[in-house]
C-alpha cells in the first residue's frame, strides 16, 4: 500500500502536467451535476406545489337536519375512524350560517337558518375521497350529501402524476446522459494516458501503483466538478429566496433547500463519478 | 557460472492467424555477459526480448530470466520480474510529462526505495550517463541521445542483474550510437548482463562481443566474438 502523500503528491502533479484534461474533466463534472441538480431542485419544488394544492382539499359532510348531538358525535367518531381521515373539524349550523352571513352582502338577520350541521374532513391523501366519499354518503341515518370538488381533484391529481412522472423519466434520462458525458470525458483522459500507463508496467510498477494515483486524480476533478455545480446552485437558490421574499404566496408552496446537504450529495456524487469513472476507464489498460 | 538468461526449446505462436514468430530457440547467458541480438527486420528479435519481460508467452519449451522461472508466470507476478530488470526501448519510453529527474526517481518509487537512497542512486545514474546538468529537463526539450541516455538511467537506477535494450540506437546518428554502446558496456563491465537487440552494424562489427542471430524466428548463430553478418 502506498503511502498517502505520495498519492496526493502524485496526483497533483499530474493535474497540474495535464493542465488541459483537467479543465476538461472538471468543467463536464460541473456542468454534467449544475443539469442535474437544477433539474432534481425544479423537480422537487414542482412535486411540494403539487402535493400541497393536492393535500389542502377537504371534504365537506352535510348532516341530516336535527340530529340528536348523540348522533352527532357518533357520527365524528365514525369518521375519525374511516382509514385515510387525518382530521375532523365539526361546524354546527349555527357557525355554517355565521360564516355564511359574513360573506353575502345582504343583512341576513331574521332570515330562517337552513345551514345544516357540518363535518369538514380533512384527508391524509386527496387520491382518497372519493372512495370515502362514497362510503360516507351510505350513512342515510345521519348524512344529507358529501361535497368532494371531484373535477378540480381529478385534475390536479393528473397534474400531480404527470410531474411526478415526467421527473422520473426526464430526471433518469438526464442522469443517464450526463454519466456517460463524464464517464466518456474521463475516458478519454486515461485513452491519451496509455502510452504513460505501458511505460509504466515496463519499469515494473503494480496495477495499483498505477492507477491508485489515477483514482485520486479522478476523485479530486469530481470533487472540483461538484464545488462547482455547488456554487452554481447556490446562486439559484439565492435568485429564488428574492423571488419567494417578493412574492410571499409562494414561499407556502416552495420547500426550504438545504444547501450544505445538497452540497454534501453533490460532492459525494462527483468523487463517486470521478472514481468510479476513472476506475471503468483503467480497467482495460491493466488487466 | 549461473545462467542470467536461460531458453530451452522456446517457441511462441501468436494464436491470430496461428502466426510462428519464434521456432525452438535454445540459448544461455552468463551473469555479467554482453551479447548482441541481431537478424533482418521481423526475424522475431523483439518477441524474443518480450518473451524476457513477459510482454508474450511461450507457447513452448521453457525459459527461466534471473533465476526465475517464468514460462508460466501469472500476471500478478509480471511487475516484480520486471522490477528484476532493465528495459530500454527503441522510442526511448520516457514519461512525457515528467522531467528527467523524476523519470528516474518513477523507477524509484516503483521499486519502493527509501527517498534518500533514491535521490542518492538517481544522481548517481544521471551522472554515470553524463544528464546529470539536465535533469530539470522534459523529454521534448532533449535530443533522442539525451532521451536513450535517460532511459538507461531509469533501466539501471535499480541496479538490475539483467539490462535488455530493443534497438537502443534505432534512431540516433552513429556517433552517438556508439556513445550509448560504451555506456552499455561499462554497464556491463559492473556485473550486469546486458543484451541489445540492434540493427548497429557498425557497433557490432566494432566491439566484437557474443552475436546471437535470429532469422525467421529459429536461432541462425550464437557466435562468440561475431560480427553483424547482414548488409545494411
Amino acid at each position: 500500500m502506498q503511502a498517502f502523500p505520495f498519492l496526493l503528491r502524485e496526483a497533483l502533479i499530474n493535474l497540474r502536467r495535464h493542465g488541459l484534461m483537467t479543465v476538461a474533466a472538471i468543467t463536464t463534472i460541473g456542468v454534467a451535476l449544475t443539469l442535474v441538480g437544477s433539474f432534481y431542485l425544479t423537480f422537487t419544488q414542482l412535486r411540494t406545489m403539487s402535493r400541497r394544492t393536492v393535500d389542502a382539499f377537504e371534504m365537506r359532510v352535510f348532516c341530516r337536519p336535527r340530529l340528536s348531538q348523540e348522533t352527532l358525535m357518533e357520527t365524528e367518531s365514525k369518521l375519525r375512524a374511516l382509514p385515510g381521515v387525518a382530521d375532523v373539524l365539526y361546524r354546527s349550523s349555527e357557525d355554517a350560517f355565521a360564516d355564511a352571513a359574513k360573506s353575502l352582502p345582504i343583512d341576513t338577520a331574521g332570515l330562517p337558518n337552513l345551514m345544516p350541521d357540518t363535518f369538514v374532513v380533512k384527508l391524509r391523501s386527496a387520491e382518497e375521497s372519493v372512495g370515502l366519499a362514497t362510503t360516507i354518503r351510505s350513512w342515510m341515518g345521519e348524512v344529507e350529501n358529501v361535497d368532494v370538488p371531484e373535477e378540480e381533484l381529478k385534475v390536479v391529481v393528473r397534474l400531480a402524476d404527470f410531474i411526478r412522472n415526467l421527473g422520473l423519466l426526464g430526471g433518469g434520462l438526464l442522469l443517464f446522459g450526463a454519466l456517460v458525458v463524464v464517464v466518456n470525458t474521463i475516458r478519454l483522459s486515461v485513452f491519451s494516458r496509455r502510452r504513460e500507463i505501458q511505460i509504466m508496467k515496463i519499469v515494473g510498477a503494480t496495477p495499483g501503483f498505477i492507477r491508485l494515483p489515477m483514482l485520486m486524480e479522478g476523485l479530486i476533478h469530481g470533487v472540483a466538478g461538484a464545488l462547482i455545480a455547488t456554487l452554481a446552485l447556490s446562486g439559484l437558490l439565492h435568485y429564488t429566496d428574492t423571488l419567494t421574499a417578493a412574492i410571499p404566496l409562494l414561499s407556502s408552496y416552495l420547500e426550504p433547500v438545504n444547501l450544505p446537504r445538497l452540497a454534501g450529495v453533490l460532492v459525494a456524487g462527483g468523487g463517486f463519478l470521478g472514481a468510479g469513472g476513472a476506475w471503468l476507464s483503467l480497467y482495460r489498460y491493466l488487466r | 557460472m549461473p545462467f542470467v538468461i536461460e531458453l530451452k526449446s522456446v517457441g511462441v505462436t501468436y494464436p491470430t492467424g496461428n502466426v510462428t514468430a519464434l521456432k525452438d530457440i535454445s540459448l544461455h547467458l552468463p551473469a555479467g555477459a554482453f551479447a548482441f541480438l541481431v537478424g533482418p527486420t521481423g526475424a522475431g528479435k523483439s518477441t524474443l526480448l518480450k518473451l524476457l519481460y513477459a510482454d508474450v508467452r511461450a507457447t513452448e519449451g521453457s525459459l527461466s530470466v534471473a533465476g526465475r522461472e517464468i514460462t508460466r508466470i501469472a500476471s500478478k507476478e509480471i511487475p516484480a520480474l520486471r522490477r528484476q530488470m532493465g528495459i530500454v526501448l527503441q522510442d526511448y519510453g520516457l514519461l512525457p510529462q515528467r522531467t528527467v529527474w523524476e523519470n528516474v526517481m518513477f523507477a524509484c518509487e516503483v521499486l519502493g526505495m527509501v527517498r534518500k537512497e533514491a535521490r542518492l542512486r538517481v544522481r548517481e545514474r544521471l551522472e554515470q550517463v553524463g544528464m546529470l546538468a539536465r535533469c530539470d529537463a522534459f523529454p521534448a526539450q532533449l535530443s533522442g541521445g539525451e532521451q536513450q541516455r535517460v532511459a538507461i538511467a531509469r533501466a539501471l537506477v535499480g541496479k538490475p542483474a539483467l539490462l535488455i535494450a530493443d534497438e537502443p540506437t534505432g534512431n540516433l546518428d552513429p556517433e552517438t550510437s556508439a556513445g550509448i554502446m560504451e555506456a552499455l558496456l561499462a554497464i556491463c563491465a559492473e556485473g550486469t548482463t546486458v543484451l541489445v537487440a540492434t540493427h548497429d552494424k557498425n557497433s557490432v562489427d566494432r566491439l566484437r562481443r557474443r552475436v546471437i542471430a535470429i532469422e525467421r524466428g529459429t536461432l541462425a548463430r550464437d557466435e562468440a566474438e561475431g560480427a553483424y553478418g547482414y548488409a545494411e
